[in-house]
């Protein structure tokens, strides 16, 4: 029934998938932080013009359009969704036993497969966009304005995933600070030094039916139930070039330089009276490609919701 | 405003999407069953709006308040597509569909008084959750459509411009989950510094997204667009091959559009059930 093209682009995806597996199986899962900045930036520049070329050379190499053409499209974004399902089906845990760890699925960011067929979709995408933008037309802006913004959003958080750094730094109250830990563990130096002049947990106004609590000694207490309203770290940013106060909360991350500051945490048995706030503190030099990926997809969106019925006139519609 | 008062304002909200589905059939005007059926999504968005003022928080963190919006959104698209298209058969649909959630929230009550935690103060927390709530309504709109097209294809090949209509509202509600992603990105860069952390419910939401993205690349030039018969040719053959492929061609569109909204499903409430989902979602409340 499906045409001869769907099929061999459903091959392909097959075929990617199966060799993503059979790395899985004979190396485990793709390293962390395997691209570093400034191999990541290079890699990055020489995949999007050897798109460039690909798209330039599909006139005399027409297979090459094979990469891009609407079989592969529909192919690598429905095998990339069935990957998504059996992601979304898998409970993800970092160290997982036996024979679904081990073709990768429990760890599915890190799985060859995954990040193969990725690439497939991410190639499609980004061919498209160079052949968006250099026969521009009218009718095709939110279709091309949709592959650049998505083909930016993929290759920075592709070539970009080894070049966040992350640092949460637990600062204590009047204590100097500048090193953090990893996700791993390791000790991260910072540019900076943080110092927690207070911690504090606004909470909403006590209002509404009372909580029964029972206490550890079997006694029943009621209290009235509390929310946090706001998580606030009030600290102190010293770097060479002096220092400056600051509020650091929820949703409202700080800027250093590079360096973006967020309200983390707190020690949680002591609520309240918390002695650290933990900050993170994140380095990501794709962030401007990333948002300027969004940003577009969002503006490419609106124009897609605006020319949704096509550039045919009202009048003409079926009624 | 309070839950207390939700049957009064879900009664008469059902009561006048029940006329005005009445009125829509019989009447050969649109405006006075329109009317009607809008008045009750009226009623609902006054109840929405007084929840909003006595919560002091938007009522969009449970599942019971968002099937207050995802009701609103429904009845709301259902009297529009009725206004530009004349289905005597959408604001029936749209009630059905309406009451239905009304009644879960009746009678399946997840109702929780809490204030706003902190993450969720945030000035993308209201428009996320709108243009979901709002596409999910449009693409649930499309499936039933879509359905009823595959039924009635037993007596009658859909035409192209019915085709046509799905491609559009898929492309609308494609856009407005777009929407949703790319604030939920951007608001999770400012609260915890990730743009995406694959969270069960965020993969969920890429696969519909991804889903839906198939479709309309499915959809889209001569492997997918139905050609008219060509009007100068001889009828005979070509009309017979016209209807084959057309067929074809709509099964294929129906079949993607039902397992996208499959999807959707699980994205919107299945990922609560799910073991991989359990405790580690920031989307379940």
């Amino acid at each position: 029934m499906l045409p001869w093209g769907y099929k061999r682009a459903f091959i392909c995806c097959a075929l990617l998938f199966l060799l993503g597996t059979v790395f899985q199986l004979l190396w485990g899962g793709i390293p962390p932080r395997l691209l570093q900045y400034p191999w990541s930036a290079v890699a990055a520049l020489v995949y999007t013009y050897g798109l460039v070329l690909i798209f330039t050379l599909s006139d005399r190499f027409p297979r090459l359009r094979r990469l891009y053409d609407r079989y592969a499209s529909v192919a690598s974004v429905v095998s990339f969704t069935a990957l998504c399902v059996l992601f979304g089906l898998v409970p993800q845990v970092p160290d997982g036993k036996g024979v679904v760890a081990a073709l990768g699925w429990t760890d599915m960011r890190s799985s060859w497969a995954f990040n193969f067929l990725a690439l497939y979709l991410m190639t499609g995408i980004g061919i498209s966009a160079v052949s968006g933008l250099l026969h521009l037309k009218s009718g095709r802006l939110a279709s091309t304005l949709s592959h650049v913004a998505v083909y930016l959003v993929l290759a920075g958080s592709f070539f970009g995933s080894g070049d966040k750094v992350e640092a949460l730094v637990t600062a204590e109250r009047g204590q100097p600070v500048a090193v953090g830990e990893d996700e791993a563990g390791a000790l991260v130096e910072l540019p900076f030094m943080l110092v927690l002049n207070d911690f504090t947990i606004e909470e909403y106004p006590v209002t509404g039916p009372v909580d029964t609590v029972r206490m550890e000694d079997g006694r029943v207490v009621t209290m009235p139930p509390r929310f946090p309203k706001r998580y606030l770290s009030d600290v102190t940013l010293r770097t060479g070039k002096g220092e400056r106060k600051v509020d650091i909360s929820v949703n409202h991350p700080v800027r250093q330089g590079p360096w973006r500051i967020y309200q983390y945490g707190y020690d949680m048995s002591q609520g309240k009276e918390s002695r650290y706030s933990e900050l993170l503190c994140v380095k990501d030099g794709w962030y401007p490609v990333i948002a300027a990926g969004l940003w577009l997809l969002l503006a490419a969106g609106i124009l897609m919701f605006l020319t949704a019925g096509g550039r045919r006139k009202k009048e003409d519609l079926p009624r | 405003m309070s839950w207390d008062l939700f049957v009064w304002f879900a009664a008469f909200a059902a009561l006048c999407w029940v006329l005005g589905s009445v009125v829509s059939i019989f009447s050969k005007k649109t405006g006075p069953g329109a009317a009607l059926f809008l008045l009750g999504t009226a009623a609902l968005l006054v109840f929405i709006v007084g929840m909003w003022v006595t919560l002091k928080r938007p009522p969009m963190r449970t599942m019971g308040e968002t099937r207050l919006w995802y009701s609103f959104f429904l009845s709301l698209i259902g009297a529009v597509i009725y206004l530009s298209w004349r289905y005597k058969w959408i604001l029936p649909y749209g009630t059905v569909m309406a009451v239905v959630f009304l009644c879960i929230n009746l009678f399946k009550p997840e109702i929780h008084d809490r204030p706003l935690m902190p993450a969720l103060q945030s000035p993308w927390f209201v428009p996320h959750v709108i243009v979901y709530m709002f596409a999910y309504a449009l693409l649930g709109a499309v499936t039933l459509y879509a359905i009823w097209l595959w039924i009635r294809m037993k007596k009658q090949t859909p035409l192209p411009e019915e085709m046509r209509r799905c491609d559009i509202l898929v492309r609308i509600g494609w856009a407005f989950l777009t929407f949703g992603m790319v604030m939920g990105a951007l608001w999770a860069k400012e609260a915890w510094g990730d743009w995406w952390s694959w969270d069960p419910k965020e993969t969920w939401a890429l696969a519909t997204w991804l889903g839906y993205l198939g479709y309309l690349h499915l959809r889209r030039g001569p492997a997918g667009v139905i050609h008219a018969p060509d009007p100068s040719g001889p009828a005979g053959d070509n009309a017979l091959s016209f209807d084959v492929v057309s067929r074809r061609n709509a099964l294929r569109a129906f079949l993607a559009l039902i397992l996208c909204f499959l999807l959707l499903q699980m994205c919107w409430w299945g990922v609560n059930y799910l073991p991989s989902a359990r405790g580690i979602s920031v989307h379940t409340y």
